[in-house]
């Protein structure tokens, strides 16, 4: 996924814990999410969820499967 | 008296809400047992007190982080609860809601920032809201004060909900429906403020723009610290309060024991304030005549990037670098801080989530960043010799604070938590909401820090008393000569240092060093813990254990480093 584009959560493939807790925060499967930026020396990525911006660490962000909009 | 709990996700603007609800006479103590510090005061409406509490921000209430617990906790004993909303983030801050509905007490819902909604043309139907939850919801504005009568009058009608548990997966479907049936958006165009707020947490613009505020910062803290110290603290202690000790001084002429605890040594026949280690001359001093200014300095500015909004995205953008020594991006803060005094650096660590991260950023920041003093004294040995040498070391304490850091990241086991980071949206700071907060964070720092930082004067200066160091010093003399290449005289200054780096400085400019050995000497003293106020925070934060542990690398990373250097330059 790259800065800027769109698409729709289908699966987060990670242990319960972190589940929940990305779930109490609104990432859940059936969102659309936008990659708003990915920052430099293995930072977070930043993610766009409804009007909110949020970072995830990069391990976590890759747990995270998207289909992409086109 | 009735309890009445707030909840809220963390960046709702409770903490705002809670000091508009009790004025500043807010008593922030640790929750029983951990590290979480929870706020509580007292409000009376028509004769009728209420206790108010104000729970730690949390996302949720069943996790198993320490935080989330207490809120749980502390709305389990609570008679009413409030959940403070973000407006604007009505969606998430529901799955909460949802969570405090189950607990069945009487509740009411203050939807905060209900004037950034508006602006952003977001349209929340109240009624539709209340009736659909079987609550009371009532809109305000924290910062202005908006609505928040009319909250404390509703605290009467709070209503327990009546509703039916479901499962998780089923839950963002009923909020989806809640929202679906209350919340409508219009159209926004971006503006060109819109794209700025966007430039800062691009890669490249976010990282100039986080350089630019860092130095800014940096330079700000410097400019308010040393103008409090050089034209109000320095002129009042010298024209009020030194005749005052004179005066005390010549009454206690009876007891030369009381006189040096109390007073110190005279240095050169006059009573110097940095120097003569009394309780009341040094002691006072350094705490608030050095110490404070720049506590006062640094909290007002944190207090601004916290209240705007910028501090989280800084941390964001720094965490990949802060990640590679097993830390997360909110190190930066105490990391900033420990640059003009490493005690409140040390107890800002308080804000990095477990044990092992404060213990690391503590480590480093005693060890690799000198406090103004410090500097100070870098400046005052090395400086006639040109701006190489200085920026010499600190380059060397650069390096080391990186390999020390990446060292400590594979040494110390322990749990760190991986980053998931909510990035507030840019906000306006008011004066009514900074200046609360800077006052009981200062007072917070006079109440934990001076008590402990007197007691290691004195231990200091009774130590001085007995010969130890002198001692300490003849014994290593010889090994400070045959691997540091220092004469040996520097053992005395080194081992004085340990404690003292003020009688350092002055100790080493008569002894004729070579840049090389002035180079050496002040990298070791730089990296020696700053000062006796250092170890008794260390002590107070993390424990004996831990300050043992702190201590023992301290000293070989610092010898290890003068043998380095000694072989390298």
């Amino acid at each position: 996924m790259l800065p800027g584009q769109i698409g729709t959560i289908t699966e987060i493939d990670h242990g319960h814990g972190l589940v929940r807790k990305l779930c109490s925060m609104g990432i859940v499967p059936g969102k659309k999410i936008m990659k708003v930026s990915q920052i430099l020396v293995g930072g977070p990525i930043v993610i766009r969820i409804d009007d909110h911006d949020l970072a995830l660490g990069r391990g976590i962000a890759s747990r995270i499967k998207v289909r992409m909009e086109i | 008296m009735k309890k009445v709990v707030l909840a809220g996700n963390p960046n709702v603007g409770k903490s705002v809400f809670f000091t508009r609800l009790s004025g500043i006479y807010a008593v922030s103590s640790n929750y029983p047992g951990t590290t979480v510090e929870i706020s509580r005061s007292q409000i009376s409406r028509d004769g009728v007190k209420f206790e108010l509490i104000d729970a730690p921000g949390t996302y949720a209430l069943e996790a198993d982080a320490e935080a989330e617990k207490i809120a749980g906790k502390l709305i389990d004993e609570a008679d009413i609860v409030v959940n403070v909303i973000d407006a604007g983030n009505l969606e998430r801050n529901l799955y909460l809601t949802f969570e405090l509905l189950e607990k069945k007490k009487p509740m009411v819902i203050a939807l905060n920032m209900w004037d950034e909604v508006q602006r952003r043309g977001v349209r929340i139907d109240i009624q539709a809201l209340s009736h659909i939850l079987g609550i009371p919801v009532i809109p305000v504005v924290a910062t202005t004060g908006e609505g928040m009568k009319k909250l404390i009058q509703t605290l009467d009608h709070a209503r327990v909900p009546i509703i039916v548990p479901s499962s998780h997966q089923e839950r963002w479907h009923e909020i989806g429906q809640v929202i679906q049936a209350v919340q409508s958006f219009s159209y926004h165009k971006p503006t060109w403020v819109d794209r700025l707020k966007e430039a800062t947490l691009l890669p490249v613009s976010g990282f100039l723009i986080g350089l630019g505020v860092l130095y800014g910062v940096f330079w700000v803290v410097r400019f308010i610290g040393e103008g409090l110290i050089n034209y109000i603290l320095d002129p009042l202690f010298y024209r009020f309060y030194y005749p005052l000790l004179l005066g005390l001084d010549r009454h206690l002429s009876f007891s030369p024991f009381l006189r040096t605890i109390l007073i110190g040594h005279l240095v050169d026949g006059k009573i110097d304030f940095e120097q003569s280690l009394g309780l009341l001359s040094t002691g006072i001093y350094v705490e608030l005549g050095v110490v404070l200014p720049y506590i006062i300095s640094f909290y007002f500015i944190l207090g601004l990037l916290e209240d705007t909004g910028y501090l989280p995205r800084l941390a964001v953008l720094l965490d990949g670098f802060f990640h590679r020594i097993g830390l997360h991006g909110y190190a930066i803060v105490p990391t900033l801080l420990g640059l003009g005094c490493n005690v409140p650096g040390i107890m800002s660590t308080r804000i990095l989530e477990s044990k092992t991260e404060r213990f690391i950023i503590s480590v480093l920041i005693s060890i690799a960043v000198p406090c103004a003093s410090q500097q100070a004294l870098i400046f005052g040995v090395l400086g006639k010799h040109g701006t190489m040498p200085v920026m010499l070391v600190y380059f060397i304490l650069l390096l080391v604070w990186i390999i020390l850091g990446v060292i400590l990241k594979y040494a110390v086991k322990g749990y760190r938590p991986a980053l998931v980071l909510e990035i507030p949206p840019y906000r306006f700071p008011y004066w009514k909401t900074l200046l609360p907060k800077l006052w009981l964070r200062v007072k917070g720092f006079l109440k934990e820090a001076l008590p402990i930082v007197s007691l290691g004067i004195l231990a200091v200066n009774l130590l001085f008393m007995t010969n130890l160091f002198p001692y300490i010093a003849q014994a290593i003399g010889p090994f400070f000569q045959k691997y540091l290449g220092l004469p040996s005289e520097v053992s005395l200054v080194l081992v004085l240092g340990f404690l003292r780096k003020d009688i350092a400085m002055g100790l080493l400019a008569p002894l004729q060093l070579t840049v090389k050995q002035l180079v050496i000497s002040s990298v070791i003293l730089a990296m020696f813990f700053p000062c006796v106020a250092t170890f008794m925070v260390i002590l107070k934060e993390l424990g004996v254990k831990k300050l043992i542990q702190g201590t023992i690398i301290m000293l070989f990373a610092s010898i290890l480093t003068g043998l380095i250097l000694n072989l390298v330059l």
